[in-house]
């Protein structure tokens, strides 16, 4: 009897101390996070907002102060982040999320599913004017949340607090690669006043593992480590995200010392290399991403399909990769990059073919005395000119005038979502490893702007064709599918496809454990870890 | 003197219209809607209907300069286009790295400059005058964001005594001590010319020569005589010269990565941020103006025979 | 003019040799020049091949091309600038000078308006207004320089009123225009000389600062402050292709300022290092 009572004692006290312990966010001995890693932004991201930042700086931060409900790890992998488990109806047509328990925010509040439901909604509420709508249009009531019709987008429930169910309107096979975005990282709902008014996207906070500890514009952005996140704690102490848009000074720094990470340009990557000290420690990184010319085809000159092609037939791409990229680049036939289903090798008719592109400029009404010219809009950084001067210099052999305009990366991306850029130098990296990704957002007519769609491509065919792929479930004729609309859509040429670019990333010697997988910029630095 | 300061402070006064006047009218010739300038490109309909309203836009003109004045004087330059923050907030913040560069600086040229132009008015004629000659005909020659570029690479990058940023330098001097030599090289060019004119023409005086007839020691008379009154020219300079510390600033904190005046204004500048610039462009003139104020009343209080003779040009 | 010629020290000479030498190399460019200085060629990229004197840059352009052409736009942007501020500083100074009384005080308010400003910014605001482009460059340094010359050539203007031949014509009822350009105006061109070298310096200075800040002239032509702002990524890599069109600039503005200073000590001794 004693023993009896002696045991059930013990196990109650034991119970509720463990409960006591799982009811507070864990704190591990903050020593086991260690030492300070200096990294850089290549300019100040306009918007730390998820439903609203659209590029790789913004994502890069994003990443490490957010959570999604899934994620990609370091082998391409979706895994469950703050889903532990899911479940998809045979029909795809709903998918049923289990959400990780004890999961904390910075401020110390609990996730629950009313989060998750709150920050989804919020990506199609008329109101934010998220440019990613884009990523959760295919849920059930999404139209009617975006006209205004209903104030919650009736697929989106929380079935109890830990378990959240998506209804889509139709199948949708990349819908779990769509949720891995940016665009759908989970944010506080108890913050819902201060997120509206954007106050709150100073310095914001979620679940992720870094927590933003000191922000000054133009300067730098501070993480500190959650060191009570959910998952694998952080190895790291602390992130200092400098913002160094001159390439001279971030290599400069980085020879100094003072920052753990440069990344190489045409610039600076011999030198490097060819330095025995640093050859070793260069990743290059085949990033998913395509670099392109992209017109504005919904006006002159770029309306007439005759000049797309002809410029695309003008540009020597094997010359200048192999002269500026050494290799290091591989030329684009469509804007499907090499690994991602969709893929399509071999000819699409653009190659390198100064007399045919002669002919349809002819054909299209330039010649000498009225010679083909346009505005070249791009970044101002000098990696930019490096390769516009090059198509400058290429393409007046040929007849045709180019003027360069440059301006600062915010500037231009609103210039060009405006469509006042009548052609412009950019590229796409891609959210996810899946060819739709390369795409819906770039070619489909709903995304003109900010979407994606900066091209303002409009095609019916097209836009049909994408719709239909996305249904089918088999991944193999997925993929099919999705090289035949590349190939189409290559047809029309909406840009001058240039090439697919390796990044090149050079680290200091007391960095280890550095992922650098194609979405690299995405990454969350958990297994990140440096020397003291 | 007190004539002297009214009659001076009356010519400032126009002159500080004006420059509000320009600022002004500078924001309504940029290309585009001015609500749509000082929103900035990101702004919504909403916001950019409320900054609309707050301009005025749909008042006459001079209705418009007044609320511009009021807006001014009250302290509110405007809003960050990118950031929304309020200008003169950020300038507040920003301005303390400016200063100590722009007073490290200052200290150099000075010094240096002093130096190199009493050297020079010593031994004129000599090898070591047109060495010092030419060395601060260089000084002000070679564009500032060259030395800068030559002294980050070789003295922080390669040999490492200086911080090449900085950042993370909360209180030390250290990232302050190369861009601010950069600075100060130029204006101790200009100054080591002066100082050895104004030098040169005092030494020739007749006072000088008595003191040497009387028998009074070289270094005394340099120093007790000469340099006294050769160094009155040198504030009037320095004054002038603080606009180009200014300049300086927006390339040398660029490159040098200091988080001061003129880098906030070169950021603005690519980010075409318009009210930043309009406000950083305000202040810099306001400052030039108040600096020069005081320089003169300095100036007139120290000779008054000086302030005699401005005072006639004034009245003129 | 000839007693400013053969007063000339060493310095002086040399000086003027310095720069009629830019001249004539920005004159005869084309023919100097080994390349087109803005062809490209990815394959020519950094090379240092037969034909191309000092190399090549990252675009495959001809330095040695890129730095004779540079000489010209350097010069062309500089004179240009300069003649602006010179036309309209004269027009104020004479204007001021000569008038006196509330005209005076008027004017000299406008150009202490226009000196109060940091150049660097004002030239900046100029080209946001007015977009970028070999004009608007010309343009902004003209505004940045007029002030200075104003104010130079009025207290010229201030003495040279007084003088007895000019007090001799009007009485002989020559009117005030005929008096400004027939007897005020030639005796103040040695110091217009003057204060235009020295406002050379300035203004190709000013021209290379703002090609730095990528601010200047289109990039693909050549100017020399361009050239170091394209070259500064590969600095470490090839330094030349910074020091090279960067001891250009120094060069020019170096002989510039010496000649200038010449000029100015031969004019008037007296006023050494006061202006």
């Amino acid at each position: 009897m004693k023993r009896i009572l002696f045991s059930t004692a013990f196990v109650c006290i034991m119970a509720m101390a463990a409960s006591l312990l799982l009811n507070t966010p864990a704190e591990t001995n903050p020593s086991s996070c260690k030492g300070v890693f200096s990294g850089y932004l290549s300019s100040e991201p306009s918007n730390l907002d998820p439903a609203r930042g659209v590029d790789v700086n913004e994502a890069s931060i994003q990443a490490k102060v957010f959570d999604g409900l899934v994620r990609y790890d370091e082998k391409m992998k979706l895994v469950g982040n703050l889903a532990e488990s899911w479940t998809v109806t045979p029909d795809g047509k709903e998918l049923v999320f289990k959400l990780k328990q004890n999961v904390f925010f910075h401020n110390g509040q609990a996730l629950t599913s009313s989060d998750v439901v709150y920050s989804l909604d919020r990506i199609l509420d008329p109101a934010v004017g998220s440019p990613r709508t884009w990523v959760l249009e295919k849920i059930e009531g999404a139209a009617e949340r975006l006209r205004g019709e209903s104030s919650r987008v009736a697929g989106i429930t929380a079935i109890d607090d830990y378990t959240v169910s998506i209804k889509l309107s139709a199948p949708f096979a990349p819908f779990l690669s769509l949720l891995s975005m940016p665009a759908c990282y989970i944010l506080p709902s108890g913050n819902a006043h201060a997120i509206s008014d954007r106050s709150f996207f100073e310095k914001p906070f979620g679940t992720g593992p870094f927590k933003i500890s000191e922000r000054v514009r133009d300067s730098h952005i501070r993480l500190t480590a959650n060191t009570a996140y959910h998952g694998q704690k952080p190895r790291l102490a602390r992130i200092d995200m400098r913002i160094i848009p001159e390439n001279m000074k971030a290599e400069m720094e980085f020879e100094s010392g003072n920052l753990d990470m440069l990344q190489l340009y045409p610039a600076n990557y011999e030198r490097f290399k060819s330095d025995p000290d640093f050859a070793a420690r260069i990743t290059d990184v085949p990033s998913l991403n395509v670099f392109y010319i992209g017109f504005n085809n919904q006006s002159a000159p770029f309306d007439d399909v005759r000049v797309r092609r002809a410029l695309n037939m003008l540009v020597d791409r094997e010359k200048i990769i192999k002269a500026v990229y050494q290799g290091r680049a591989v030329a684009a036939n469509g804007s499907i990059p090499p690994g991602i289903s969709g893929y399509t090798e071999g000819s699409n008719g653009l190659e390198y073919n100064p007399e045919e592109g002669r002919r349809l400029l002819k054909e299209a009404g330039y010649s000498k005395t009225n010679p083909l010219t346009f505005d070249l809009y791009q970044r101002s950084a000098q990696s930019a000119f490096e390769i516009t001067r090059l198509l400058q210099g290429e393409l007046k052999k040929h007849g045709v005038v180019i003027n360069l305009k440059p301006m600062e990366w915010s500037a231009l991306k609103d210039a060009v979502s405006k469509g006042e850029a009548p052609a412009f130098y950019m590229s796409w990296f891609g959210d996810y490893p899946d060819g739709e990704n390369f795409l819906f957002p770039v070619f489909h007519s709903s995304n003109w702007g900010s979407g994606g769609n900066r091209a303002r491509f409009k095609n019916e065919e097209i836009d049909s064709m994408i719709e239909d792929s996305v249904k089918i479930q088999d991944a193999d004729r997925r993929s099919e599918a999705y090289s035949r609309i590349n190939r189409k859509v290559a047809e029309h040429a909406p840009w001058i496809y240039l090439w697919h670019a390796s990044e090149s990333y050079l680290t200091s010697d007391k960095v280890s454990n550095m992922d650098f997988s194609p979405m690299f910029f995405c990454d969350n630095a958990l297994t990140l870890s440096v020397k003291e | 003197m007190l004539e002297f300061t009214l009659r001076r402070l009356a010519a400032t006064i126009p002159v500080l219209l004006g420059i509000l006047l320009i600022a002004f009218i500078v924001l309504y010739l940029i290309p585009g809607d001015p609500a749509q300038t000082v929103a900035g490109p990101r702004a919504d309909a909403e916001t950019l209907a409320r900054i609309a309203e707050e301009m005025g836009l749909n008042q006459p003109l001079h209705q418009r300069f007044f609320s511009y004045l009021k807006r001014t004087f009250s302290g509110d330059l405007g809003s960050s286009a990118v950031s929304g923050k309020p200008v003169l907030e950020s300038v507040v913040e920003k301005l303390p790295f400016t200063i100590k560069l722009a007073a490290i600086a200052m200290s150099f040229s000075i010094i240096l400059g002093i130096l190199a132009g009493i050297i020079s008015a010593i031994t004129q004629g000599r090898w070591l005058d047109r060495v010092c000659t030419f060395f601060s005909v260089a000084g002000i020659s070679i564009p500032v964001f060259l030395s800068g570029l030559v002294f980050l690479y070789v003295f922080a990058v390669r040999l490492k005594w200086f911080p090449s940023s900085g950042f993370a330098a909360e209180n030390s001097l250290m990232p302050f001590i190369l861009p601010a030599f950069t600075l100060g090289i130029r204006s101790a060019a200009f100054l080591a010319r002066i100082v050895r004119s104004s030098m040169i023409e005092v030494l020739n005086q007749d006072f000088i020569r008595t003191a040497r007839a009387k028998g009074l020691s070289p270094m005394r008379i340099l120093f007790r005589h000469g340099l006294v009154n050769a160094l009155i020219p040198v504030i009037t300079v320095i004054g002038l010269d603080l606009s180009s510390y200014l300049n300086g600033s927006v390339i040398v904190e660029t490159i040098f990565d200091l988080p001061g005046i003129g880098r906030f204004a070169m950021d603005a500048i690519l980010q075409r941020d318009y009210p930043v610039i309009q406000g950083i462009v305000l202040l810099g003139a306001l400052v030039f103006i108040l600096v020069n104020l005081l320089v003169d009343l300095l100036y007139a209080w120290i000779n008054p025979k000086i302030r005699d003779e401005m005072l006639g040009k004034l009245a003129r | 003019m000839k007693t400013l010629l053969r007063n000339l020290t060493l310095a002086g000479w040399l000086s003027f040799i310095g720069i009629v030498l830019v001249l004539l190399v920005a004159i005869f460019a084309p023919l100097l020049a080994a390349n087109d200085p803005m062809e490209t060629d990815p394959l020519r990229r950094l090379s240092r091949e037969e034909g191309f004197p000092l190399g090549c840059d990252q675009l495959g352009q001809c330095v040695y091309s890129r730095l004779i052409y540079g000489a010209r736009l350097s010069l062309i942007i500089g004179f240009s600038a300069r003649l602006s501020s010179l036309l309209i500083g004269l027009a104020i100074g004479l204007a001021a000078g000569y008038a006196g009384g509330w005209l005076d005080w008027f004017l000299m308010r406008i150009v202490d308006m226009f000196l109060a400003f940091p150049s660097l910014l004002l030239a900046i605001a100029v080209s946001m207004v007015m977009g970028s482009g070999i004009k608007t460059v010309i343009f902004a340094l003209a505004i940045v320089g007029w002030a200075e010359m104003a104010r130079i050539i009025r207290s010229a203007a201030l003495e040279l009123r007084s003088a007895e031949y000019v007090l001799a014509a009007r009485t002989l009822g020559a009117s005030h225009l005929r008096i400004v350009l027939t007897h005020i105006l030639p005796n103040c061109l040695p110091l217009i000389t003057v204060i235009f070298t020295m406002g050379m310096a300035t203004a190709v200075l000013s021209e290379a600062s703002l090609s730095f800040l990528g601010l200047g002239v289109d990039p693909s032509l050549p100017t020399w402050g361009g050239m170091v702002a394209s070259a500064k990524d590969y600095m470490l890599r090839r330094p030349e292709l910074v020091v090279y069109p960067g001891i250009c600039i120094a060069f020019l503005v170096i002989v510039f300022n010496i000649f200038g200073d010449e000029l100015r000590d031969i004019l008037d001794p007296s006023r050494k290092g006061n202006w």
